[in-house]
């Protein structure tokens, strides 16, 4: 195994804000942390790379302690930061410097990303008239582009190790794409990579593993195919062309949503799925017992937006009661 | 190999130093500097040159009688025409040789009223030096200030008259690499048990020591306030801008410290060398353009600037010492700043906190300034300035000034530097773990009780490893 995390705990005064978490990454891909706003995904992050004391457990990477002067890191935080009236190339190069990557390696990377991350406009502006153009400092991007050039900077190293804190936050859809792009290249080139995250269906994309924190306890965790196949075939999608309120009605199914797209239903499995299949085949339970015209139906596993939610709920009831 | 604590001091040294340098509010700042070291010295002689201050004014002067004993055996010296080689011309009416005994004229000089002095020369063999003593009494109408004229003359009247007397012989370079000393004794006619008594410890500044002590407390502060806020903007800045976390996947917080304060300290010495440089760049280039003089004349204009005399020493040893004050104290103050940018998050905290250091500089600066103001009116009891020298908070302010106006032993400045020596490395140590614990703990607002506990508790950040 390669990053093996355990029992994690942090208290700030009387609240726990991280409760003994577990985990580990057994081999490269994505890892992902979700959870609401507050849960404890930063905070943990934070205790992994060893910025922030922990009050109990341990964090080793390839069976020796992590420490992330030992191990090459890459770190994109929730909360960016840029050195403001530095230029660009400046902080990028001591960045790397940092990280001991020589300046021949740092300038050849930078060039690289730059085209990548399409910033070349920004790192090399064009000339306009006789005047050459001063190099861009941080605070002239968009949050857009300051998102990108952190992004640079944890790369800058080719770490083996990647720890993303809401990578995709704030960003535009061709943006997101992009950065959803170099995520899977990472993947590609057998990285490891920890993902938080309060947009699912990225994580779904992306992750294998996963650990849903709330109020600081892992309520989730475990191989997301493995999570959902546990909680079974119980989403039911149903659109048809005549009404079918009174057929549901007499069903005694639940309805979690309805929309112009139809409607979806919980069952407890396959057997409910099919009687309620039969009665709109049959007509059976309806003021009109004809057969309904079936434009979709479908019976999946639970998505893991849902997953979340409901875990999540539970927990809010939980506490309300 | 495992990487030290202090690995990547170096690079946030280089990139700190090379960003201050390129920064427009720091190049502003000390074009501004500049200008005003060099503007200062030929705009305040053109204003005294409007005012008649002329050079060569003779000097008037309060003395009436100047009792000499010689008791030198100098039989050229001609103690009667102090105008005749002195560089300031001093007309004394009255020059008296007297065969009274030294002794018996001090009890003398106690009780008169008169506008008398005494003039003291003897020579002590086994020192290699003449002393030329000034003796005053405190019911005399002589004005201090006379008798410090009165000095100055003396010294370049006794040094032109041996080198009148002196041909180049083996004998005459002896007579010449011998040291000319003079000195004041204050002559109190309270005796001790008195009241008042034991003021003969008393002893006030004199122009000469003001300005030297004023020069360095000036120079000390620019030192230390210019390096307190490099060092508080560049840390607040880092964490105000997030950029520390990143920085942290790289670096252990105490080099991200170690740099920046190394980073600080050579600009602020960069900055005041330039500052020096210019003054006397302008100070050469004023008298050469002015008064017609060669470079090495207007150089000795410049080493004129501080008084040499006899109540100044500027020894090799003594400028050591001043350097290391200067030094150390700016250390002192720039690890305080740390400690306090290390604890809060953004620039208004910082504000707040930094109300407690500009108090404690406030104390350290107006201290040494208030036990100056107090010596020019009169004299304080050394006690104070001595107490104050082994205090790391007035230290860095007074001793260079009061050492080297011999108002405080060499061995006094040596313990009050080993204090702040030993000051600096408690507060290097204390500094790098609060600096660690506050990083860590993401600039929680710490208690009293709470820097004690980190002093006491080893337990930090990064506790992986």
């Amino acid at each position: 195994m390669s990053l093996v995390v355990t029992n994690l705990s942090k208290k700030y005064g009387d609240k726990t804000v991280v409760d003994h978490i577990s985990f580990s990454l057994e081999h490269p891909g994505v890892y992902a942390f979700l959870g609401t706003n507050g849960a404890g995904k930063s905070t943990s992050l934070r205790m992994m790379l060893g910025m922030l004391a922990k009050d109990s457990g341990t964090v080793t990477w390839k069976g020796a302690p992590l420490d992330t002067m030992e191990t090459n890191v890459g770190y994109l935080a929730e909360e960016r930061g840029l050195y403001p009236k530095f230029t660009l190339m400046d902080q990028l190069m001591y960045f790397a410097s940092l990280k001991n990557v020589s300046k021949e390696d740092a300038k050849k990377r930078i060039d690289y990303w730059v085209e990548r991350l399409e910033l070349t406009e920004y790192f090399h502006p064009p000339v306009v008239g006789k005047k050459k153009p001063k190099p861009m400092t941080a605070d002239q991007l968009s949050k857009g582009n300051q998102q990108k050039v952190q992004l640079l900077a944890a790369l800058i190293s080719d770490p083996e190790l990647l720890i993303l804190d809401e990578p995709l936050s704030g960003l535009d859809p061709v943006n997101m794409d992009l950065f959803k792009q170099v995520i899977h290249e990472q993947v590609d080139a057998g990285k490891y990579i920890i993902m938080s995250s309060h947009q699912m269906e990225v994580v779904e994309e992306f992750c294998e593993d996963i650990t849903i924190l709330h109020h600081g306890k892992a309520v989730v965790q475990g191989n997301l195919n493995e999570i959902k196949k546990s909680y079974g075939r119980v989403n039911m999608f149903v659109k048809t062309e005549e009404p079918i309120d009174d057929v549901i009605e007499a069903s005694g199914l639940r309805v979690i949503n309805k929309t112009p797209n139809g409607i979806q239903l919980r069952v407890n499995g396959q057997e409910q799925a099919d009687q309620f299949l039969d009665m709109l085949l049959t007509g059976k339970g309806s003021v009109e017992p004809t057969r309904k015209t079936i434009v979709r139906f479908e019976l999946r596993e639970p998505s893991l937006h849902e997953i979340f939610v409901e875990k999540a709920g539970e927990n809010v009831e939980d506490e309300a009661q | 190999m495992k990487h030290s604590r202090f690995h990547g001091t170096g690079k946030v040294f280089k990139f700190t130093f090379s960003q201050m340098m390129k920064a427009k509010g720091f190049r502003t700042t000390l074009i501004l500097m500049i200008l005003f070291a060099a503007l200062y010295y030929p705009i305040s002689q053109a204003f005294g040159r409007i005012g008649g201050g002329g050079l060569s004014e003779v000097t008037e002067t309060s003395i009436d009688t100047l009792y000499v004993i010689d008791e030198s055996g100098l039989s050229f010296m001609d103690w009667f025409h102090f105008d005749k080689a002195g560089l300031d011309p001093i007309e004394i009416p009255t020059i008296v040789s007297s065969d009274i005994a030294y002794d018996a004229f001090v009890e003398e000089l106690k009780e008169s009223e008169d506008a008398i002095a005494l003039l003291h020369v003897h020579r002590v063999a086994d020192e290699g030096s003449f002393y030329y003593t000034l003796v005053q009494g405190t019911k005399t109408s002589v004005k201090t200030k006379d008798l410090e004229t009165l000095q100055k003359a003396l010294q370049s009247s006794v040094y032109t008259q041996l080198l009148e007397y002196m041909k180049v012989t083996p004998e005459q370079m002896t007579l010449l690499n011998m040291s000319i000393e003079t000195d004041t004794n204050y002559v109190e006619v309270k005796s001790i048990g008195e009241p008042g008594g034991d003021e003969s410890e008393k002893k006030g500044v004199n122009q000469d020591q003001y300005t030297l002590i004023l020069l360095l407390i000036v120079l000390s502060s620019m030192l230390i306030s210019m390096s307190g806020e490099y060092i508080s903007s560049s840390i607040v800045m880092e964490k105000s801008s997030k950029v520390v976390e990143y920085l942290l996947t790289s670096i252990r917080p105490i080099a991200l410290l170690f740099g920046k304060i190394a980073a600080v300290f050579l600009i602020t010495l960069f900055q005041i060398l330039i500052m020096v440089f210019s003054y006397v760049l302008s100070v050469v280039l004023f008298h050469m353009i002015a008064d017609g003089f060669t470079v090495s004349k207007a150089l000795e204009k410049v080493s004129s600037i501080i008084p040499v005399n006899v109540d100044i020493t500027i020894s090799p040893l003594n400028l050591v010492i001043l350097v290391c004050f200067l030094l150390a104290g700016m250390l002192f103050y720039t690890l305080i700043v740390g400690v306090i940018a290390a604890s809060v998050k953004n620039v208004e905290e910082m504000q707040e906190r930094m109300k407690s250091y500009t108090l404690l500089l406030f104390i350290g600066m107006f201290s040494t300034m208030g036990i100056t103001i107090m010596n020019i009116s009169g004299g304080t009891p050394p006690i104070l300035e001595q107490i104050c020298s082994f205090i790391p908070i007035t230290s860095p302010f007074l001793v260079p000034g009061y050492l080297c106006s011999n108002r405080i032993s060499i061995w006094i400045a040596l313990v009050g530097l080993l204090i702040l020596f030993a000051s600096v490395l408690f507060l290097l140590h204390f500094a790098a773990r609060c600096y660690e614990y506050l990083i860590y703990y993401q600039g929680q607002k710490l208690k009293l009780k709470d820097y004690l506990n980190i002093f006491k508790n080893e337990k930090g950040g990064n506790d992986n490893a």
